[in-house]
């Protein structure tokens, strides 16, 4: 290969490259929305004005405000990519859920608009009720469509082309957003499809009118559209409003981040579980339970954001902060207590020399155990008092053990005696 | 079959023991094995008769007779007897399912906290603080392997465990990556011996029907990496082999000091039957002292 053949193949990857960079880039995206709203703007607000269309021409005008849109929300990407400080650790992404509340805000207004539009579309085929309902509702005036066979292609290219603009731009914005992790392109994307659902609606009703001459088809659609873009607004105002107010990021989230926490070995019980998202980042603070040492914990808490963390991403979320504390569990502290029989000229031993004792009257000794999560963490070994019961309950002893099959109970005293299944001190942790 | 036992002692950690060994001794019992064309197993009442779950029960006669010392015998049956009831009642096995023994099995596998750090010769099961083995889900069971032939008798026992209970198996290894050579696959930088392990290890998985897939790593530290992989694909099971060339920083008892999951050591043969002769040193010791 030549030397100017490589340059150029070096030249020709680096423009694709930096074409792909471009298009991934979010500023990038939002330009290009800003050069499709500007396009559109252009064309509806020029043919619009030639075929005398106020409905068109104020659409184009519509479009100019979707262009003042966009490039707030360029400025708030902007705004969320500033990197953390130490004023706000987290950085500024809950910014773009303002956007999120504005756009889900505006949706909801232009769905009640335009469901309006289209019921007094349909009262209008029904004159006398139309009357009737506006003796008692103010209602807007209806606007049929004006139009002659001749704007008709004009109006025709220009809807399907500017439907087709709308979904594909939209599309292209919302997966954007989603890789990128920006809610506001999410939520601007939202809104360049219910323009493109209302775009269709539009044409609907202008092929309607002139096809099949029902110009009526448009309303009971409009409705339709109506819902399914209030449904949108609500989900994007909602969406800001729980992320902005801290909201958890769902019970079924939380049940499967605790049952993965379950599934790793080591972990006794999630003993306290809190969430929140800031911007597309998932935050979990949880205590974890386990009885496992310092040096295991940090294998632990691997395995635990591990798990998390996968599913978080695989959830949706761009990233999650993990905050894992562990803790130990109850020590259900109490204490028990066995009677032995002293192992005979080993007094210095004494401590460790002692088997159970088959009844109180064959012991010695009365070895007192406290125990912490079943172990026993130590033990006192004392000379048997002449008041058993009294001595029990003294050192508030729940159970008292014999080496025998069947034990008798202590007289006056509320303390359980109970069968030890070994004599041996050493098979039951005594020593 | 990999025979199954367990110490008996009535503490915390003494029934976790003792509770993981009859889990895993039901689960060995009652299921087939994943390759078997054979008849089914009629399940644990047949099995029991042939291959019962160990528990041993150290003897005291010292200490009966310093209750009695005419009926020490008695006290002795009336310990075996209480603790059978014991075992029965918190494994919830049919009685003829367990056997009492006096001895620690030399073979098999012994589920227990504190041998696993006191026996190199023995084949121990730490459960660490699980109760069961898969008590958390199905996960695979994890062999660590490196250069050496000493990963064998583990890989053996993780094969016969994986096919009887149908888990996968996960075959670690991490190696020191080679100096100069530019590749960012670990594959790459494993030594010859070790690639050949691997596949001697991949044909034993085929040979016994087990699904199998290899993780391979530059792992800084060992131990860390093992475990780490190990948490990742949620296995419930380590394998590892003890080497008896190793006298110090065996990975074994550092994985045994760290890990959450459950580690089965595997003695080495050459520790077991320098185990075995010294043991029958001290016996014929002993009868001569007696002559």
């Amino acid at each position: 290969m030549s030397s100017a053949t490589r340059t150029q193949s070096v030249s020709n990857t680096s423009v694709k490259d930096r074409l792909i960079a471009f298009l991934t880039n979010p500023f990038g995206v939002m330009s290009l929305v800003v050069l499709m709203y500007l396009v559109k703007a252009v064309l509806k607000i020029t043919v619009g004005h030639q075929i005398n269309s106020p409905m068109i021409e104020g659409d184009g005008y519509h479009n100019l405000a979707d262009i003042l849109e966009a490039l707030a929300v360029i400025v708030v990407i902007w705004v969320a990519k500033r990197p953390a400080s130490s004023d706000y650790p987290f950085g500024k992404k809950n910014v773009e859920f303002f956007t999120s509340l504005a756009i889900g805000g505006a949706l909801l207004v232009m769905a009640v608009q335009f469901a309006l539009k289209s019921v007094v579309g349909l009262l209008a085929l029904a004159p006398s009720f139309d009357q009737a309902v506006r003796a008692v509702l103010p209602l807007p005036v209806h606007e049929p469509l004006v139009m002659s066979t001749s704007t008709l292609p004009w109006v025709l290219a220009l809807t399907i082309g500017s439907v087709i603009l709308s979904l594909v731009v939209s599309r292209y914005q919302i997966a954007m957003g989603k890789r990128g992790g920006h809610a506001s392109m999410i939520a601007d994307g939202q809104e360049t499809a219910s323009d493109g659902r209302i775009e269709i609606i539009t044409l609907i009703g202008v092929v309607g009118e002139y096809a099949f001459n029902a110009p009526w088809l448009e309303y009971p659609l409009g409705l339709v559209v109506a819902f399914a873009i209030a449904h949108t607004g609500y989900g994007l105002f909602q969406d800001g409003l729980r992320v902005l107010l801290q909201h958890s990021i769902g019970q079924e989230h939380e049940e499967e981040i605790t049952k993965r926490c379950l599934a790793v070995a080591g972990v006794n019980k999630v003993e306290s579980l809190k969430t929140f998202q800031i911007g597309s980042t998932a935050v979990c603070i949880l205590t974890v339970t386990t009885e496992h040492r310092t040096g295991t914990i940090s294998h632990l808490k691997y395995g635990i954001e591990y798990h998390i963390k996968q599913y978080l991403l695989d959830s949706g979320f761009s990233d999650c902060e993990l905050n894992v504390k562990f803790e130990k569990p109850e020590p259900a502290r109490h204490r028990i207590a066995y009677a032995v029989v002293e192992k005979d000229g080993e007094s210095a031993t004494a401590a460790l020399s002692f088997v159970v004792a088959p009844s109180i009257a064959a012991a010695t000794h009365i070895v007192v155990c406290d125990l912490e999560n079943g172990m026993v963490v130590r033990t006192k070994q004392e000379e048997k008092p002449t008041d058993l019961p009294a001595f029990l309950d003294k050192k508030r002893v729940v159970r008292l053990y014999l080496f025998t099959a069947d034990p008798a109970q202590l007289p006056g005293s509320n303390v359980a005696v109970l069968s030890s299944t070994s004599y041996q001190a050493e098979l039951l942790g005594l020593c | 079959m990999t025979q199954i036992s367990c110490v008996y002692s009535r503490t915390a950690t003494g029934r976790l023991a003792l509770i993981f060994a009859a889990d895993l001794w039901s689960k060995l019992h009652s299921a087939e094995p994943a390759t078997t064309n054979g008849p089914k197993q009629t399940g644990q009442a047949d099995s029991a008769q042939d291959q019962p779950l160990h528990v041993y029960l150290r003897s005291d006669p010292d200490g009966a007779a310093l209750i009695d010392a005419g009926a020490a015998n008695t006290l002795m049956a009336t310990e075996a007897s209480l603790v059978h009831d014991d075992v029965v009642r918190k494994t919830k096995l049919a009685a003829g399912a367990i056997a009492l023994d006096a001895n620690h099995a030399a073979n098999g596998v012994i589920v227990d906290h504190n041998l696993a750090f006191e026996r190199d010769d023995l084949s121990v099961l730490f459960p660490c603080r699980e109760s069961t083995l898969l008590g958390r889900g199905n996960g695979p069971i994890l062999v660590p392997f490196g250069d050496g032939q000493s990963v064998m008798p583990a890989a053996e026992i993780a094969f016969d465990l994986a096919q009887h209970l149908g888990l996968p198996v996960v075959l670690y290894h991490t190696t020191w990556t080679v100096p100069g050579l530019s590749t960012t696959d670990p594959k790459e930088h494993m030594c010859s011996s070790a690639q050949a392990l691997l596949k001697t290890l991949q044909s034993m998985a085929e040979q016994s029907g087990v699904k199998c897939s290899v993780v391979v790593e530059t792992a800084d530290d060992v131990v860390e990496g093992l475990l780490h992989c190990a948490l990742r694909q949620s296995a419930r099971l380590i394998v590892m082999s003890r080497s008896a060339k190793t006298t110090i920083g065996c990975y074994v008892s550092q994985t045994l000091r760290k890990t959450p999951i459950p580690l089965l050591a595997i003695a080495s043969p050459r520790l077991k039957a320098k185990a075995r002769s010294a043991a029958e040193a001290s016996q014929t010791a002993k009868k001569g002292g007696a002559a």
